[in-house]
């Protein structure tokens, strides 16, 4: 790794990513004043300090290769075993999803599928497939990696997409296979996590030619687990009525907890967001005017329709309190334990919601809509995330057993061609009318 | 079709064994149910009612593949009074279905689970694989009501080890068996349902048919690669067309068998083997381009100069390796067709143009 | 014995027949909307071109959906085959042939003999084919003839996102309640259907210099433009984009 290269990924981090982001705050400013106001509360203040370090990061990625290692890891990899090695750390869905927020998700994705990836597959891995084949992004430029790690907690496509980006890039891909569990966690298949943990770690090893320390692996441990729960704590800022922020607003801020979970700057961030949320609460700001319904989230997001569908529920007083999907980053990080970062990681990751039974996911909608007070269930099946929907329709037939409104919407969350936009928006009003 | 529930009904009705059980694609130990003298009948698209598909929409998305909407019909109507329903971690939709069938009430009859390893042959994974194999048989053992010995299951083993021998044998000598495809398969796919003992019965008669100086089949030799040859008249589309599979792919058939011999001796460690020792498929995330290899070696050797990837509609292991066993095997010299299908009744005129077309296109284009 | 000799393409839309002398010179042709009898439909449409040009005992070649139909035919053959013989007999040259027909549309790479060297098939879904116009344009009331005229004085494309034809529909009709102009929307039809051709052809695209387009849908201009606009070069339009399947059966050796 040259020292050149190093130095310029150092400025990028620490100094031109921040001067960036104040430089979008500017043209923020100036555009408000231009333009027209718009409706509902002002911005989480937080929001700027989000634009900038993802910025930061994406800035910094750059410049990354040939200045420290880098890895291309799934949302449900445990990156926290990767900090102490000092990767710089690539995550393709959230990238995709960045994509799929600023409408270039289709076109990337059609680069791969020219190339031959069938359409009838998760869509963010034939819009990261595309944008590798395309080297476009609109970040930039996104370095090199020198390994792919993926994890099968979130779904066994990942890594048939790693393995095509294998390919493609002629890297080296790790696995970490989180096998299922359908009732209770098992042992067996916990150890057997542990064990690949442990095969991952030393591979960073080999690839950084950093020795392993466990001692900075518990103190990443220790971050992780703090991030995770000012995030929980975050979210529940939600349960109160009128909720001071939404579900669509959790969509955008649960970038770092993602990205950069187990650095200090994205324990700092979250303490910031609480902070805020906190002084909203107490100031009794309602993200909804005139909430009148609150409402649960299931699966990702409908990425390229954020902005539209949010505000075609809060016309009629209707909120999006909590989501499964940002709950997830809540949900299992808590069992993190600095004095057994490996073992406690096995738990961590092989317990996310998705990785589990229908009867945990059936109980998980329930507390859910319970502590968040909510009267309905939007159930976004998502005809790109197979494991996410399977199951969903009776999901939705139990959760109205249990006297709850619900609505299945199909969509996809990147892939706006098989999005019927006019029928979404026709079954979501109807949906709504009917709680009058 | 291959088979009809008929046929399964009636052999079901003198030779049920101890017990049904019901198993869905694609990796479970056979042998287990084998030694405890069950009956696994697979459930891949023939086995499920007519119009499934609708039914099945109703509780699952349309986006989903059809064998797991399918298996959701039968699973919650039960078949042939099954005790218990096999589900193996064969990909994200399967799983969903098993975990369905567990905590939603969806199925008829107990499911058990049971999860194949990702990520490759490591020493982690074997020994996950171990427990995981210890488990099944545990939950069988309850199930049955009856308790597995090593011995028994040694023996299974044993039978599954000669009938792999045989099946491989006769799909390697396939030109020098004078029966067509439909015919072929018609007996292959009774593994899919029949007792093991009662299989080796009749692979045994297929070999005997083995006549190596006999004439080999005319007709363009080509290689196919994909879950399961359905719906059958598939195979009518190749014979018309003028070829004949020369290489089996089917995860269903070929690509079950164990590329070689295992040498442990102990029962649990030689499951282990042989469901590593599997020919590559994308269900345990093989390699893809140790899928290439694998095929381009087999086309090479049967002389296929071209190759059908035939995947099942939304069947996303599948699909991620279109493009890259397209690529390698063209890179090869084979000329390759992809096609898809849902399990419809028939073969659509639209696809029966494209094999067509594609026999035309290998032939050099005199047709 | 007469040297005429006769291809008939049994699409699922239309129906193509061809009469060639035996220098391969169009002698008469016929075009007809299928009809559900195709083997009679097919029978009388030779029966009037042999009498019109005495090609009385002539062999017929049949191609298309319905080639296994034809009575008395002398040979069947694919029509992906007898596109690629086809309009090799009528540019003598290698290329990509994209045809769209009504229900199906196909990318067939053509080597320099006239030999189908890879081709591609779109699936049981009417997205990429002509059956997508011929569903929604009768909403936007634009007449065939005039489309390209549309496309070209559109200032903009009105991106029109669904590939599903009925999801399209939809999409269309509130684009036009939301005041949207109808020549956007005749501009972002065809550029989506121009997407998802070049999705079919894939890497065969690569493979080859030139894109021939023939088929029904040859005809529209608007399409021709927004092929041409998508690729970054022009297309050839094959001469008789409807007759180049029969074209093809009639030059098969019988
Ligand atoms: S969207 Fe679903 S299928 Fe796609 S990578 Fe994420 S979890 Fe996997
Ligand atoms: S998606 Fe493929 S692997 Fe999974 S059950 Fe369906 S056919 Fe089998």
């Amino acid at each position: 790794m040259s020292l050149i290269r190093r130095l310029q990924y150092e400025a990028a981090d620490r100094l031109a990513g921040p001067m960036l982001g104040r430089y979008g705050r500017l043209r923020a400013l100036a555009r408000r004043s231009r333009g027209k106001r718009r409706a509902g509360p002002p911005q989480l203040q937080s929001t700027r300090k989000l634009k900038e370090l993802l910025t930061t990061h994406y800035l910094a990625g750059r410049y990354a290769d040939g200045a420290v290692p880098v890895a291309w890891v799934t949302s449900g990899f445990p990156v926290e075993i990767l900090r102490p090695f000092g990767f710089h750390v690539v995550y393709p869905e959230n990238h995709a999803a960045l994509c799929a927020v600023q409408r270039q998700g289709v076109q990337l994705a059609q680069v791969a599928e020219q190339w031959g990836v069938p359409r009838d597959t998760c869509a963010y891995a034939r819009c990261d497939i595309g944008s590798t084949l395309a080297q476009m992004t609109p970040v930039g430029r996104i370095p090199r990696p020198d390994v792919l790690l993926a994890c099968t907690n979130i779904c066994q496509t990942v890594v048939y997409w790693y393995r095509t980006l294998a390919s493609l890039l002629n890297v080296p891909l790790f696995v970490i296979d989180t096998p299922y569990q359908y009732g209770e966690p098992d042992a067996h298949a916990e150890r057997f996590v542990a064990r690949q943990i442990e095969e991952a770690i030393a591979l960073c090893a080999r690839i950084s030619g950093v020795e392993r320390d466990d001692g900075a692996l518990g103190l990443v441990a220790r971050e992780a687990k703090q991030a995770s729960e000012l995030w929980g704590e975050c979210l529940a800022y939600a349960k109160r009525k009128p909720a001071p922020w939404s579900g669509f607003d959790q969509f955008i801020h649960i970038g770092p907890i993602v990205t950069l979970r187990g650095l200090p700057e994205c324990t700092a961030y979250y303490r910031m967001l609480r902070d805020e949320l906190s002084e909203r609460a107490r100031l009794g700001i309602a993200v909804v005017e005139n909430e009148k319904h609150r409402l649960v989230w299931d699966n990702l997001p409908v990425w390229f329709e954020l902005r539209e569908m949010s505000q075609l529920l809060a016309r009629e007083g209707f909120n999006i309190v909590v989501t499964t999907y940002t709950n997830g980053w809540a949900e299992t990080a808590p069992m993190f334990d600095e004095h057994d970062p490996i073992g406690s990681a096995a738990r961590v990751y092989s317990r996310v919601f998705i990785n589990r039974g229908m009867g945990h996911r059936t109980a998980l909608l329930r507390s859910l809509a319970k502590e968040w007070g909510c009267d309905g269930v939007l159930l976004h099946s998502n005809r790109s995330c197979k494991p996410y929907s399977v199951g969903q329709l009776d999901l939705a037939s139990q959760l109205t057993r249990d006297g709850l409104r619900t609505l299945v919407l199909d969509g996809d969350h990147l892939d706006s061609r098989s999005y019927s936009k006019e029928q979404a928006e026709g079954r979501l009003s109807a949906f709504m009318e009917s709680f009058a | 079709m291959v088979v009809t529930d008929e046929a399964i009904r009636s052999y079901l009705a003198s030779h049920r064994g101890n017990g049904v059980v019901l198993a869905l694609p694609v990796l479970y130990p056979r042998e287990v149910l084998t030694a405890l003298d069950l009956c696994g009948v697979e459930v891949w698209a023939h086995r499920t009612p007519p119009g499934c598909c609708t039914q099945g929409a109703g509780s699952m998305q349309p986006y989903l593949c059809p064998t797991v909407r399918g298996a959701r019909v039968l699973l919650g109507q039960g078949f042939e009074g099954a005790i218990a329903a096999v589900i193996p971690h064969t990909c994200d939709s399967m799983q969903g279905l098993a975990a369905i069938g567990l905590d939603m009430g969806a199925s008829a009859m107990p499911v058990v689970t049971f999860r194949h390893p990702r990520g490759g042959d490591r020493a982690s994974a074997r020994e996950f694989l171990q427990a995981e194999l210890r488990a099944f048989i545990a939950s069988i053992e309850r199930i049955a009501g009856r308790k597995l010995t090593m011995d028994r299951l040694g023996d299974a083993i044993e039978l599954h080890e000669g009938i792999d021998r045989a099946m491989r044998r006769v799909l390697r000598m396939r030109t020098c068996i004078a029966l067509g495809d439909v015919e072929l398969y018609r007996i292959l796919r009774k593994r899919e349902w029949m007792r093991a003992s009662d299989f080796a019965f009749e692979l045994r008669a297929l070999e005997q048919m083995i006549d190596s100086a006999a004439t080999p089949r005319k007709g363009i030799p080509l290689m196919v690669s994909g879950m399961v040859p359905e719906p059958s008249d598939f195979f009518e589309a190749v014979d018309a067309a003028g070829a004949y599979v020369a290489v089996d792919d089917y995860a269903a058939i070929g690509r079950r068998l164990p590329m070689h011999d295992t040498q442990e001796a102990e029962p649990i460690g030689r499951l282990i083997d042989r469901m590593m020792g599997a020919a590559p498929c994308p269900t345990r995330t093989s390699d893809p381009w140790s899928r290439v290899r694998y095929l381009v070696e087999r086309a090479r050797a049967a002389r296929a100069p071209g190759a059908i990837l035939h995947t099942v509609k939304f069947c996303e292991p599948e699909l991620f390796d279109v493009p890259v066993l397209r690529r390698g095997l063209e890179e090869a010299g084979l000329k390759v067709l992809h096609i898809e299908t849902e399990f419809e009744p028939q073969m659509s005129g639209q696809l029966v143009t494209r094999i067509e077309a594609f026999v035309e296109m290998l032939g050099g284009g005199d047709a | 014995m007469s040297a005429l000799r006769i291809g008939i393409d049994l699409g699922s839309t239309t129906t193509k027949a061809v009469v060639l002398d035996a220098s391969g010179k169009i002698v008469a042709t016929a075009l007809e909307r299928s009809e559900p009898r195709a083997g009679d439909q097919a029978q009388r449409m030779i029966a009037e071109l042999v009498r019109k040009t005495g090609a009385e005992g002539a062999p017929v070649i049949a191609t298309g959906y319905g080639r296994k139909l034809v009575p008395g035919a002398s040979k069947v053959v694919t029509e992906i085959t007898c596109h690629a013989r086809g309009v090799f007999a009528q540019l003598g040259r290698a290329g990509l042939l994209i045809d769209m027909g009504g229900q199906d549309t196909k990318a067939i790479l053509v080597d320099g003999t006239g030999r189908v060297a890879d081709f591609a098939m779109n699936d049981k879904c009417a997205a990429g084919t002509g059956r997508f116009l011929e569903v929604i344009l009768p909403r936007l009331q634009a007449p065939w003839d005039k489309l390209r005229g549309m496309y070209q004085s559109a200032p903009e494309a009105v991106q029109v996102s669904s590939t599903c034809t009925v999801f399209a529909e939809s999409e269309v009709i509130s684009l036009l309640a939301n005041g949207q102009a109808v020549e956007g929307i005749v501009r972002g039809l065809h550029d989506a259907l121009a997407e998802r051709v070049v999705a079919l052809a894939g890497r065969m695209l690569e493979m080859s210099k030139e894109v021939m387009l023939s088929g029904g849908v040859a005809n529209n201009g608007a399409m021709v433009d927004a092929l041409g606009a998508r690729l970054g070069a022009p297309v050839t339009v094959v001469p008789e984009p409807s007759h180049v399947g029969a074209i093809g059966a009639a030059l098969t050796p019988p």
